[in-house]
């Protein structure tokens, strides 16, 4: 026997008539709408409303600061081996958990879309696997099912997942991944790794094809519930400057490969370095390169734990003093060690 | 009547008693089997469903009663009425007219009529005096109307052989064949320029398949006056006496909107011939210089999840049509459904256009026809922002 929910029967006429309503409306001129002035928008007069984050960070006095910010067209930008897969998996666990990542904490639990055409099931199963079980979250059960309702992964296909045509016009996978979130609103969060997958042949070459393709991401963060739609994306050569152990990291919007309409039409950009140490835990550097929302803030450094299903586990915030004191342990120790030796001899003596 | 074929047969008698029982049954109680049906003494009014046609044998049986037997004795029984007088009044016409034509048969390459649509129309009004309504009965027991007689200002009419005289000859054979499928109703199309009926649709009121269910008289300009203007079920040539506009699709509808309505002096309600004809009225409104409001009443066609969709072509139609309106920066908007389908309807899953509302809603017990106007009427103001 079926089982008819009336309410869903009632807002999906609601619905119906929304669209009709919306489709009726004509096709008016760009400037033809009405002309209001910043009187009309009362813009200077009301306090507009604060900015919505996915992540927060805490800052001093429990002040938050928002950090990925929600609806918006965001990247992350680091050369190859920094972890970018490791972030975006902890970053995908996070959202849908209300957990953390990197310095900040997630602001509830969202739905999130994770395609990543690089990477076959069983790479993503271990990747999934021993990033859940080194953050302890299969002990929650309450987080396990969280996790398992919320995340939607699409390992690698055969299908071709290009977003936009060499005509500049939306493919047929960009239209099912529309679909995808206009069906369902939960989803606040979409993963594209990496974004060369998901690029036309001229996007990294040409602005204008640049812009065309970060103009379709747009549009999917305005589809739905508004997603974020986080695309990882590579540094160019240049930018692959592993950072010695005595050296600020450089970070600057020119490290992200390809046309600089990519970088200019995306909201957010997150940049990772990564550090060049023999025999110890590697050191992971991250900055925000660009955001129309917040202050960039300082270079934070991480570690990234292998051992712990890579997990990047915040070390400190990297100021001109704690490159000092890096500079001055290793010299110190050195000192010591001669210090230590002549004592040694002396006392033979 | 007239030629009566000496000898009916099993199926003929099969018909006639479904066509009866179909039409004034009380179909809370009707249930429609492929070898039986089940109803309501209705001649008693039995308010139980413990009779029982089985249709191939043409015998039925009441439970209550113990009555029972052939079409002979359903005809007495049932109608006070001798089985000649029952054949001729619910049997189809197909032992009159020998076997029924196929629809192809059914037309004659049209001429130019020689007698106005008008007098036809008149004339089976005429005729409806003295023959039993079962056009009436049909709209009051299987679609829900109350007094649909008084309240349809329109008009309806039945349909029988004896009205073959008020055709010209060119339409017999369509009317033979629209009678061969069983009772007719007939309502009449207007145009825009006078009250003077311009073309006549028939509708079948026993089951048939979609392709037959109905036609219009040949030859007589379809939907469409001669300069073009659009034609409608209604009043369309009152349409600059009225502020606003009740635009429906089809006969169906359009007879709710004008029940519902009810003596709402305001409103005028209009029935296009279907959803692809309200772009053609809202651009001849437009046209025309029409200065109220337009409101259009879309079906709620389903797609194939069985959900009403903006997607479908009905609803495209009405989209199309709002359009015009709003282009030409004038008054319009579509009709509340939303409101509607949730005051009105515990069961909105059969709903899929307005004649709906009224059929699914007279079956509860709670019924009242005037809340329904009650509603509708307050339907009638926009949904969303509009």
């Amino acid at each position: 026997m079926t089982i008819i929910n009336i309410e869903e029967i009632f807002a999906n006429t609601e619905k119906m008539m929304d669209e009709m309503n919306q489709e009726a409306m004509p096709k008016l001129g760009r400037y033809c709408h009405e002309k209001k002035t910043l009187k009309d928008w009362q813009w200077i007069r009301q306090k507009p409303p604060a900015g919505r984050y996915l992540f927060y960070a805490k800052k001093l006095f429990d002040v938050e600061a928002g950090f990925l910010p929600q609806g918006k067209a965001c990247m992350i930008a680091s050369p190859g081996g920094c972890g970018k897969t490791f972030l975006l998996i902890h970053c995908a666990i996070a959202a849908a958990t209300g957990t953390d990542w990197l310095h900040t904490k997630a602001q509830g639990s969202h739905k999130v879309v994770f395609i990543t055409p690089e990477e076959d099931e069983e790479d993503l199963w271990k990747r999934f696997y021993n990033m859940v079980h080194a953050l302890g979250v299969q002990n929650r059960p309450d987080l396990m099912a969280l996790l398992e309702k919320n995340i939607i992964v699409y390992p690698q296909s055969n299908d071709d997942p290009e977003l936009i045509a060499s005509d500049g016009k939306a493919t047929d996978s960009y239209k099912d991944l529309k679909d995808l979130i206009e069906d369902d609103h939960n989803i606040k969060l979409v993963i594209l790794d990496p974004a060369t997958r998901f690029m036309g042949e001229d996007t990294e070459t040409l602005n204008k094809a640049a812009t065309r393709w970060v103009g379709l991401i747009e549009q999917l963060t305005k589809s739905g519930g508004k997603p974020t739609v986080l695309v990882a994306h590579h540094t160019n050569k240049t930018a692959l400057r592993p950072v010695g152990n005595d050296k600020k990291p450089v970070f600057d919007q020119s490290m992200c490969r390809g046309a600089s309409a990519l970088v200019d039409g995306f909201r957010w950009v997150l940049g990772l370095q990564r550090s060049e140490l023999e025999g110890a835990q590697r050191s992971i550097y991250i900055k925000l390169l660009k955001s129309n929302y917040s202050e960039l803030g300082a270079t934070l450094e991480f570690e990234q734990d292998y051992k712990n299903g890579g997990i990047l586990k915040f070390v400190r915030e990297v100021t001109v003093e704690s490159l000092n004191s890096q500079k001055v342990s290793p010299a110190w120790d050195a000192a010591r060690k001669v210090i230590s030796h002549n004592t040694f001899i002396h006392a033979g003596d | 009547m007239q030629n009566f074929k000496n000898k009916w047969e099993t199926r003929d008698f099969s018909k006639a008693m479904k066509n009866a029982v179909e039409v004034n049954s009380d179909h809370k109680y009707l249930k429609v089997g492929s070898d039986k049906i089940l109803f309501n003494g209705f001649w008693r009014k039995g308010n139980n469903q413990n009779l029982c046609l089985w249709i191939d044998k043409a015998t039925w049986h009441d439970a209550k009663t113990g009555d029972g037997g052939g079409c002979k004795e359903f005809a007495k029984i049932a109608f006070n009425m001798s089985l000649p007088d029952f054949m001729g009044r619910y049997g189809t016409t197909t032992v009159q007219i020998s076997e029924p034509n196929s629809i192809k048969d059914a037309f004659d390459k049209p001429q130019n009529l020689t007698k106005a649509v008008d007098e036809v129309w008149l004339g089976l009004q005429k005729n409806d005096r003295n023959r039993s309504d079962l056009a009436d009965e049909w709209l009051k027991n299987k679609r829900g109307f109350n007094s649909p007689r008084q309240i349809i200002g329109s008009g309806f009419a039945n349909l029988g052989l004896e009205d073959l005289g008020l055709f010209e000859p060119q339409h017999h054979k369509l009317i033979q064949q629209r009678l061969a499928l069983g009772p007719q109703i007939v309502a009449p199309l207007r145009g825009v320029n006078s009250d003077q009926v311009q073309n006549l649709f028939f509708r079948s009121i026993s089951e048939c398949s979609k392709e037959e269910k109905s036609r219009l008289l040949t030859g007589a300009g379809g939907w469409g006056e001669p300069d073009g203007s659009p034609r409608a079920f209604g009043f369309p040539h009152l349409i600059h006496d009225f502020p606003n506009l009740v635009l429906c699709e089809g006969m169906a509808d359009y007879f709710a909107a004008e029940c519902l309505l009810g003596d709402e002096y305001n409103f005028l309600p209009l029935g296009a011939a279907s959803a692809s004809d309200l772009p053609k009225w809202a651009r001849w409104l437009i046209d025309n210089n029409y200065y109220g409001r337009l409101i259009i009443v879309p079906q709620l066609d389903q797609n194939s999840h069985g959900q009403a969709s903006a997607k479908e072509i009905g609803q495209k139609k009405a989209v199309e049509a709002l359009r015009f309106f709003k282009i030409a920066k004038k008054s319009s908007h579509f009709f509340n459904w939303p409101l509607f389908l949730r005051s009105t309807s515990l069961q909105p899953q059969k709903i899929t256009d307005l004649a709906d509302i009224i059929s699914v809603n007279c079956q509860s017990i709670e019924y009242s026809f005037e809340n329904l106007q009650t509603y509708f009427r307050e339907s009638l103001k926009p949904w969303g922002k509009n």
